[in-house]
C-alpha cells in the first residue's frame, strides 16, 4: 500500500518536483525498501535514456523556413463578423459584413451603392427567365403584412425575396436578422460560434428583402420559414416588433453546368490557377487557387475585380469584386471562390478571364514597434516606412481612445496591420481589445486623383482603368483594457506595425473553351 | 512562461486575418513541438506535414475555440491528432515487418538502442505513449499535460508512470 503511494512520487522526484516534506519521506522510504529503490534506480535509468534520446532530435535548421514558405501559401480563414457598426463598411474588404447584417439604405451616396448591391434584378431576372417562382404569398400580423414574392434556387444559393408593408402607417420595416428568422428544416451543418443558420445574408431595402440561404440538398424541398421579429428606425432608435408570419414555401432547385478548367495566370512570381467554372442560373462561380511563388512573407491576399468576358460581354463580380463575398458558407484556404454575374441564360462557349489588380499581404519579419505616450496632449508623430503616423486627442477613461492620421498616402503601402499592447505586459491577463473605425477613407489613382470611398466604388467601372488604391486617412481606436488590466496608472502603450496590404496592378488574362 | 503568454494572442490575431504572430510562437516553441512529433513518426519529411496540416487545422477550427487561453492546448491536441493520423496512413501502406525493424524507417543517426527505445514506445497504447511524448519529448511538466489533456493530475501521474513500466517491459530492461 505505502509502497505504492511512494512509486506515484517516482516522477516527481525525478523532476525534482517534491515539497521537502514529500521528498523526505520518499528517501526515508527507499532505504528501508529494496524493491521501491531497485524500482526508482530502473525508472531513473529509462528515463534518462528517453531524454537522451529526446535531446538527440534536433530542429533542422531551414525547418521553420519551409513551415514558414508553406504556411504562407495557406490563407487564413475568412471570419465573418455578426454585427458591424457602419463605419466599418468603409473597408473595401468588409463588404462581406453587410452580407451578414440587415442594412438600413438611410443616406446617400450609401444608399445609392446599395441599391447597386442589391440582388433584386438577379432574381427577377432569373423568374422572368422562366427559372424559379413567382410566389405572392402573404401572411398578415400586428397590421404588418408580409409577402413572399419570388423564390429561385440552384446549386450555389437559394434566394427568397419578400416585401413588408405596415398597413397602419406605412412605416418601413425590416426583418431582423440576429433571432428574427426561423427555417424549421437544416440542410446543412451550422458554422459554429456563427448566427449563420440557415440563412448567410439578409438584404433589406425600403420595405424589401431577399433572403440568401443555402443551396437545398435536394431538388425539390418545402421549407417552413417564419419572421418573427422586424424592426423599424426612427432617427437613431430602433423599434424591435415581435410577431408570427409563416410560410411554407416550395422550392425546385435548378442545377448549374460545372466545367473542369485549367487556366494558369503567372505574373511575376505569382501563379493563379483557375480550375472550375460553375454557371447557374443565379450566378457564375469560379473556383481557383493562388500561391506566391515562394516569395517570403508575402502573399496574395484577394483577386480584386477580376472579370470574365464572353462574347463580348463583361461579367462582372459580385459586389465590386471582393472575393470574399459569396453568397454562402466560408471559403476554403487553398481553395478560394469567387462570384460573377450570372451567364446561364446567355450559354457561352468560350469566356476569357483578365486579372488586373491583386492584392498582397507583405508581413514584416519583425513586427515593428512604437511607443505612444498616454499623457500627451500633443499629438505624437511615427514613421513606418517613410511615411508619417500621428496619433492625437488621446483620452484615458475606462478605455483609451485616439486617432490614428496618416497624413500622406504612402507609395509603400496601402492599408497597415496594426495592433495596441500594454506597455508592460501583453498576456493573456493583460491585454486590449480593439476597435477600429475609419472615419476617412479614400480611393487615390495613379494620377493622383482622390475619390471618397463610397464616390469611388459608385463609379467604380469608369475609374478602374486608373488603378485606384485605397488609402485610410483617418481610424478612430478604442482600446478596451482586459479585466485583469488597470489602465489608471499607465503612462504609455505599444502600436505594433506587423505588416500591410499593397495593390499589384497586372495584365493576366486566360482564354478559356467551356467543354 | 513567455510561450503561454503569446499563445492566447493567437487565435485574435488569426481571425484577423494575420498569421505572423502564430508563426513566431511556432517558432519560439518549434523544438517541443518537433521533439514531440518526431517521437511518433521518425522523420523530418513527415514532422513537417505535422506542422503543415496542424496549422491549416488550425485555421479552418479558429472558431470552434471557445477560450483563446487554451490556445495551447488546443494546438497541441490538433498535433497529436494529425501525427496518429499519418503514422495510421503509414501502417495502411507500409507492411508490418518494415515498420518494425525500423533501421530503414527513421533516420536517427543514433545508436541501436534509441532506435528500441523509439520502437518500443511505438508499440505501447496511445493512452500511455502520448503522456510519455508530452512530458519527456515535449518537456511538459505534470500539470501541463493535465491542462494540456483536460484530465485530472493524478490519471496524468498514474498513467506516466503506468507508461514507463510498460516501456521498460517491453524493452526487456527490467533490472
Amino acid at each position: 500500500m505505502e509502497c505504492d503511494d511512494i512509486r506515484l512520487k517516482f516522477i516527481d522526484y525525478l523532476d525534482n518536483n517534491l515539497t521537502a516534506e514529500d521528498e523526505k519521506k520518499l528517501i526515508d522510504h527507499i532505504k528501508g525498501c529494496e524493491e521501491c529503490r531497485k524500482e526508482l534506480e530502473s525508472l531513473k535509468k529509462l528515463v534518462n535514456e528517453i531524454n537522451e534520446n529526446a535531446e538527440n532530435i534536433s530542429v533542422p535548421e531551414d525547418f521553420m523556413d519551409n513551415i514558414r514558405q508553406r504556411a504562407l501559401k495557406i490563407d487564413p480563414p475568412v471570419i465573418k463578423k455578426k454585427k458591424a457598426p457602419f463605419k466599418i463598411l468603409l473597408i473595401a474588404a468588409a463588404i462581406l459584413i453587410m452580407s451578414m447584417a440587415t442594412v438600413f439604405a438611410t443616406k446617400n451616396p450609401m444608399s445609392e451603392l446599395f441599391k447597386l448591391m442589391n440582388p433584386e434584378p438577379r432574381i427577377t431576372n432569373t423568374v422572368n427567365n422562366g427559372v424559379g417562382k413567382r410566389l405572392n404569398i402573404s401572411k398578415t400580423d400586428k397590421n404588418i403584412k408580409i409577402t413572399i414574392t419570388d423564390v429561385v434556387a440552384d446549386d450555389i444559393q437559394t434566394l427568397i425575396s419578400y416585401k413588408i408593408e405596415d398597413l397602419n402607417n406605412g412605416k418601413e420595416y425590416s426583418v431582423k436578422y440576429d433571432g428574427g428568422i426561423i427555417i424549421k428544416e437544416k440542410w446543412v451543418k451550422q458554422i459554429e460560434d456563427t448566427n449563420i443558420e440557415m440563412y448567410t445574408s439578409l438584404f433589406s431595402n425600403e420595405g424589401k428583402g431577399i433572403l440568401t440561404l443555402f443551396p437545398i440538398d435536394t431538388d425539390n424541398k418545402t421549407i417552413n420559414l417564419a419572421f418573427t421579429k422586424l424592426e423599424t428606425k426612427t432617427g437613431d432608435t430602433t423599434e424591435v416588433i415581435d410577431g408570427n408570419w409563416n410560410f411554407q414555401i416550395p422550392i425546385k432547385k435548378y442545377q448549374g453546368k460545372s466545367y473542369n478548367i485549367n487556366a494558369t495566370i503567372k505574373v511575376d512570381d505569382y501563379v493563379i490557377n483557375f480550375n472550375k467554372i460553375t454557371i447557374s442560373p443565379t450566378l457564375t462561380k469560379v473556383n481557383f487557387n493562388c500561391s506566391n511563388g515562394g516569395r517570403k512573407n508575402e502573399r496574395i491576399n484577394n483577386l480584386e475585380d477580376i472579370r470574365i468576358i464572353a462574347d463580348g460581354k463583361e461579367y462582372k463580380p459580385y459586389n465590386f469584386g471582393h472575393e470574399n463575398w459569396i453568397p454562402y458558407s466560408t471559403v476554403g484556404y487553398g481553395d478560394r471562390e469567387m462570384t460573377f454575374d450570372s451567364m446561364y441564360f446567355d450559354n457561352p462557349k468560350n469566356v476569357e478571364i483578365r486579372v488586373n489588380r491583386i492584392n498582397t499581404q507583405i508581413i514584416e519579419d519583425k513586427p515593428k514597434e512604437f511607443i505612444v505616450k498616454l499623457d500627451e496632449a500633443n499629438p505624437q508623430e511615427f514613421e513606418y516606412l517613410g511615411t508619417k503616423l500621428v496619433i492625437n486627442d488621446i483620452k484615458v477613461s475606462d478605455n483609451i481612445a485616439f486617432n490614428l492620421n496618416q497624413p500622406i498616402n504612402s507609395s509603400k503601402f496601402e492599408t497597415l496591420s496594426i495592433a495596441f499592447w500594454p506597455f508592460n505586459e501583453h498576456s493573456p491577463e493583460k491585454y486590449f481589445s480593439s476597435a477600429g473605425n475609419y472615419n476617412e477613407a479614400y480611393f487615390i489613382d495613379k494620377d493622383n486623383n482622390k475619390y471618397g470611398y463610397y464616390d469611388a466604388l459608385l463609379i467604380w467601372d469608369k475609374i478602374r482603368t486608373k488603378n485606384p488604391v485605397l488609402y485610410i486617412a483617418n481610424t478612430s481606436y478604442k482600446l478596451h483594457p482586459s479585466d485583469g488590466l488597470d489602465i489608471k496608472h499607465e503612462k504609455f502603450i505599444r502600436m505594433i506595425i506587423d505588416g500591410y496590404n499593397k495593390t499589384v496592378f497586372v495584365n493576366g488574362s486566360a482564354k478559356i473553351k467551356l467543354r | 512562461m513567455e510561450d503561454k503568454m503569446d499563445a492566447s494572442m493567437i487565435p485574435k490575431s488569426i481571425k484577423e486575418g494575420n498569421i505572423q504572430v502564430l508563426l513566431v510562437w511556432i517558432d519560439t516553441n518549434k523544438q517541443k513541438f518537433y521533439r514531440m512529433s518526431w517521437a511518433y513518426l521518425k522523420n523530418n519529411t513527415d514532422v513537417e506535414d505535422v506542422f503543415h496540416n496542424t496549422i491549416i487545422k488550425v485555421f479552418e477550427n479558429i472558431n470552434k475555440l471557445k477560450n483563446d487561453q487554451a490556445f495551447e492546448g488546443w494546438f497541441i491536441s490538433i498535433m497529436l491528432n494529425e501525427c496518429r493520423k499519418i503514422l495510421r496512413d503509414k501502417r495502411r501502406v507500409q507492411p508490418s515487418e518494415y515498420i518494425e525493424s525500423g533501421n530503414t524507417v527513421c533516420g536517427l543517426e543514433d545508436s541501436a538502442e534509441s532506435l528500441d527505445l523509439m520502437d518500443g514506445l511505438n508499440n505501447i497504447h496511445e493512452e500511455y505513449r502520448e503522456l510519455i511524448i508530452l512530458k519527456y519529448y515535449s518537456g511538459y511538466s505534470q500539470k501541463e499535460i493535465a491542462e494540456i489533456l483536460n484530465m485530472p493530475l493524478g490519471t496524468v501521474k498514474t498513467k506516466i508512470y503506468r507508461g514507463l513500466r510498460i516501456l521498460r517491459d517491453i524493452l526487456g530492461r527490467e533490472d
